[in-house]
């Protein structure tokens, strides 16, 4: 990709810019359809329809005309807040979340930085979003605000022992951080010959791996039914209480494009990645990326479909259910998985 | 400038703790309401939290206040009250005026006929059912699930749509009238309403499967804000959130009003099945499975309600009451309404004075929500199903 | 731990069943009515706008007293004897003039009790609901069509038409007492018969009155109110305009 791009621009700088603006181009465009998809999703799931106006069909410009409206309302900050933090929050959060685009293999011919510790940095760059969120909550010096990031310090602290767990037994089997050389080892058929050699099929333990990052993940996106930090009918908003116009727009862009990110993550870890499901039929890098994102974009369905499904959990019960159900759990899975690794 | 204190009970703060490694906490006081999402209106609770603990929680009210018993007696009519009476209770109106008019007709002795008995028994159970899914609705929706919120306002359309057809309103009805109704019934109410119940029972069900066995909807419903029977008999508790902490007490079947004598069905209360007897789990599936106890109630006076009678006949000319005060409690969703009514032998009462289920249920918040986190805080408040309009008056 | 098992299970099993009813409901025929261009059919009895037919009103204010808001307002002016108003389409005959009907349909609560007690039919809810304004007043609607020449002419005819009465009565009067004059001076007793029955029918009515004086006090001070009220908003609108203008 780098190549192809250096063979007809010019200048090296121009190829990095290029380069770096593709995933930002690509969290655009998958927020404004996975926006209009979760209303959509919501309301055929509840006998509604949904947008249906802006844009003609089915609504598809309703969240270009959300956005039109958010970035030209007044930007607010709360007079007793702290500025600089309110202020800067927002920000923070989504370079926080598009950083971490850079480790994830699209396709076999376009990933960001091949990081030999990419899955690392990963784990590592998306634990700055629960600081950004106590920024936002701390600064709004708002008390519904306050009780929502001390939730979600507590909460993305947690969740992430499991979800570091689970990737654990994945790298076990694979032996490497590097996410580019993870989904290139899913490639091929192996088990029982039609099925593809993705690491779900790897072997009893990965389903139960799998199952389990999922849970930690929809708890590190805030998706229901984890969604404490903004949890709206019990703190009206949580952090982003006092936030609105395109800096409420910024959290809300980051929460989509932080599950596309945790479901792009699980798809390169469980799923094969950018692999065609039907062996070398359909392969390629183009189709690679294809791929990629429909697994990715599966995932984040079913995220929507468990948030319009579920209630929500109480903040002591969220705790219980990671340290007293999924961390054993996951390190009993990660365990059995090694044992597999040396007996087969 | 002087400092203008609140009157009502003082916020006492513990003092801060020092935990000991030179940090410092203190409780804090949190202002849940007028404008909370989940608050049901425009109830103000005044919380102090430990954390997310509640250590003390003291309802503020007022702010819906319309000085309903004012205006009743400022009105010259007994009739012009009935709007009125619609706008205490907005989610139940049938029920207040069927309380309401039962009051003014003792006081008249007036007795109405059969035709008009049913239809009112009927109306007034389609309303609870109305009431109740709204109940449900708000209450998934606080705990969490958005869905089932949708799924319970479609099947209360379905009731709303019966009553437009009847009474030409989908809220505020004025149907029931001192001694008689507005209007009859159209043609096809009794097909209307029979297709509602037979297609109202597999939505119980699928209602059941997606919040009330949902183990979540139970871990965070169940052996919260348990309400014991002493306590609830003691504050005075009614209706649904009385059956909860099970107390066998309906004024349906324990004080028969209207025909309810008539009917067959049964009197739901909590059995703590998924926890602690009178948990909000146990507040809330008395309101489900009332539901299908209205369903029965309404098949049998469909089959009973007789084709002839005229909804007009006892509807006096001029209301005049003699002069003397009448108590007159009714049940509806929300719990014991009563209207206590003086007239002065005049056209305008004397005074209406209304005992609101909800005003009475609100009062036992307190006693029941220390110790709970904030979380549980709105599972309480949405579990005793208070109604804003009805609270304030 | 069989506990921890057991809730394990019924945890994902209630979660999949709820995940199959939203799934079932996703593919479903949704409920909404996709409202300026497909339109639910209204009931009949639908209490959605007042309407008055004023030719059918003969003014009588049953309406405006039943109202428990006070949203109507009514002004009516006696007919003279050689005006004929004719009838209405229910065959009550008209003795009013009505100049004003106004309905503040920001004050309604569409309880319909005004529509009932009409005694020709003429107030009626009718089905029309697209009738939001920017402006309160521009919810006021007057139903009443007689011009302002219409109503200083019916003015003005009450008026000769009571002067006339007036006169005419006291010329009656006058003949009464010069008869009586005419009877004292003929040497009768001081005391006339026909006073005296007068005094009696006098006080009689004011007994009879006195039960209903507060209320008729009351509808007094109600009715002086709203002509200030009237005349306030006439005042008001008028002002509107010539801004307007």
């Amino acid at each position: 990709m780098q190549q192809f791009l250096e063979s007809f621009l010019p200048a090296g700088p121009l190829v990095v810019f290029v380069f770096s603006i593709i995933p930002l181009m690509i969290i655009l465009v998958y927020a404004l359809f996975a926006i209009w998809l979760e209303r959509k999703v919501a309301g055929h799931m509840q006998d509604r329809l949904g947008p249906m106006r802006t844009g003609g069909w089915h609504g598809w410009a309703q969240t270009i005309a959300d956005l039109v409206k958010m970035i030209q309302k007044e930007d607010i900050v709360p007079a007793k807040a702290d500025r600089f933090l309110f202020k800067m929050a927002p920000f923070i959060a989504f370079a926080a979340s598009y950083a971490a685009f850079v480790a994830i293999p699209f396709s076999s011919g376009y990933i960001g930085s091949m990081i030999d510790v990419g899955v690392f940095y990963i784990v590592a760059i998306t634990s700055l979003l629960s600081v950004s969120i106590i920024m936002a909550g701390w600064a709004s010096n708002n008390k519904w605000s306050l009780l929502g990031a001390m939730r979600t310090a507590a909460q993305t602290v947690s969740y992430e022992i499991p979800t570091v767990v689970t990737i654990l037994s994945v790298i076990i089997v694979t032996g490497t951080l590097n996410l580019m050389e993870i989904t290139e080892l899913q490639s091929g058929n192996t088990f029982l010959g039609f099925l593809p050699g993705w690491l779900i099929f790897h072997s009893p333990f990965m389903v139960i791996a799998f199952v389990l990052f999922f849970i930690a993940t929809l708890a590190e996106a805030h998706r229901v039914p984890f969604d404490l930090p903004e949890s709206e009918s019990e703190l009206v908003g949580g952090y982003q209480t006092e936030y609105s116009g395109m800096r409420w727009g910024l959290f809300m862009l980051t929460e989509y494009a932080d599950m596309l990110l945790l479901s792009l993550l699980g798809a390169a870890l469980f799923f094969g990645g950018w692999n065609s499901p039907f062996g070398s039929y359909l392969d390629g890098p183009l189709w690679g990326a294809f791929w990629m994102l429909l697994k990715g974009m599966i995932l984040v369905f079913v995220m929507m479909w468990l948030r319009w499904t579920l209630p929500r959990l109480r903040v002591d019960q969220l705790m219980n259910l990671c340290w007293k159900y999924l961390i054993p759990l996951s390190f009993v899975n990660l365990v059995l998985i090694a044992l597999w690794e040396m007996i087969f | 400038m002087t400092n203008v204190k609140e009157k009502g009970p003082e916020v006492t703060l513990t003092p801060p703790r020092d935990t000991g490694k030179g940090l410092k906490t203190q409780e804090m006081v949190i202002n849940m309401g007028p404008q909370h999402p989940s608050t049901h209106g425009v109830l103000r609770m005044e919380l102090t939290l430990d954390g997310e603990i509640v250590t003390n929680a003291i309802p503020h009210i007022g702010y819906l206040h319309r000085c309903f018993e004012k205006h009743s007696e400022a009105m010259n009519d007994y009739a012009k009250v009935i709007p009125y009476v619609d706008r205490m209770d907005y989610v139940a109106a049938m029920n207040n005026e069927l309380g309401y008019a039962i009051a003014m007709e003792r006081l008249m002795d007036i007795r109405v006929n059969d035709r008009v008995e049913y239809i009112r028994i009927i109306m007034s159970e389609l309303q609870r059912i109305a009431s109740h899914l709204l109940a449900i609705g708000t209450f998934g929706l606080d705990i969490g699930a958005f869905t089932p919120f949708l799924y319970c306002f479609i099947e209360r359309e379905k009731v709303l749509d019966i009553f437009e057809k009847a009474s030409g309103a989908r809220l505020l009805y004025n149907y029931i009238w001192i001694g008689g109704l507005m209007n009859d019934v159209p043609a096809d109410f009794k097909s209307d309403t029979a297709e509602f119940v037979k297609s109202f029972r597999p939505k119980i069900k699928e209602l059941n499967d997606l919040l009330s066995m949902n183990k979540i909807f139970i871990d965070r419903t169940a052996n919260i804000g348990v309400l014991p029977e002493k306590v609830a008999i003691n504050y005075g508790v009614s209706g649904p959130s009385l059956r909860g902490s099970g107390v066998h007490w309906d004024l349906r079947r324990d004080d028969p009003y209207s025909i309810y004598d008539r009917f067959d069905f049964d009197v739901i209360v909590g059995k703590g099945e998924m926890g602690t007897l009178g948990d909000c789990w146990d507040r809330y599936i008395v309101r489900v499975r009332e539901m299908e106890e209205s369903l029965k109630i309404i098949e049998q006076a469909l089959d009973q309600m007789p084709e002839e009678g005229d909804v007009h006949e006892a509807v006096p000319k001029k209301i005049r009451p003699p002069a003397g005060e009448i108590y007159c409690r009714t049940e509806t969703p929300r719990g014991e309404l009563g209207y206590y009514i003086i007239s002065d032998k005049s056209t305008s009462p004397f005074r209406v004075k209304a005992r609101a289920p909800s005003f009475v249920n609100l009062s036992v918040l307190p006693a029941i929500s220390i110790g709970a986190m904030v979380a549980d805080m709105v599972a309480i408040i949405g579990s005793i199903d208070i109604v804003l309009g009805e609270v304030d008056r | 731990m069989v506990k921890a098992l057991t809730d394990t299970y019924t945890t994902f099993k209630s979660i999949f069943t709820g995940m199959g009813i939203t799934m079932r409901h996703l593919f479903k025929r949704s409920v909404t009515v996709q409202y300026p261009e497909v339109r639910d059919k209204l009931p009949e009895r639908v209490r959605l706008k007042l309407h008055v037919n004023i030719d059918d009103c003969i003014g009588c204010r049953l309406c405006e007293r039943a109202c428990p808001v006070e949203c109507i307002d009514i002004g009516t002016i006696k007919s003279t004897d050689d005006d004929d108003l004719g009838e209405t389409s229910t065959g009550h005959k008209k003795k009013l003039w009505v100049d004003t009907f106004d309905i503040d349909m920001a004050k309604c609560c569409y309880c319909e009790l005004c529509v009932h007690p009409c005694p020709t039919d003429c107030i009626t809810m009718v089905e029309e609901y697209e009738y939001s304004a920017y402006d309160r007043n521009d919810l006021i609607f007057s139903f009443a069509d007689m011009t302002p020449e219409q109503i200083e002419r019916a003015n003005r005819k009450l008026e000769e038409e009571e002067e006339e009465k007036r006169r005419k009565k006291e010329e009656a009067r006058r003949a009464r007492e010069k008869k009586a004059a005419q009877k004292a001076e003929a040497g009768d007793d001081a005391t006339s018969p026909g006073n005296a029955s007068d005094d009696a029918g006098g006080t009689r009515t004011e007994a009879g009155a006195s039960g209903d004086a507060d209320a008729d006090a009351d509808r007094e001070a109600r009715r002086a109110a709203r002509e200030a009220r009237r005349a306030a908003r006439k005042a008001e609108r008028e002002a509107k305009k010539r801004s307007g203008e």
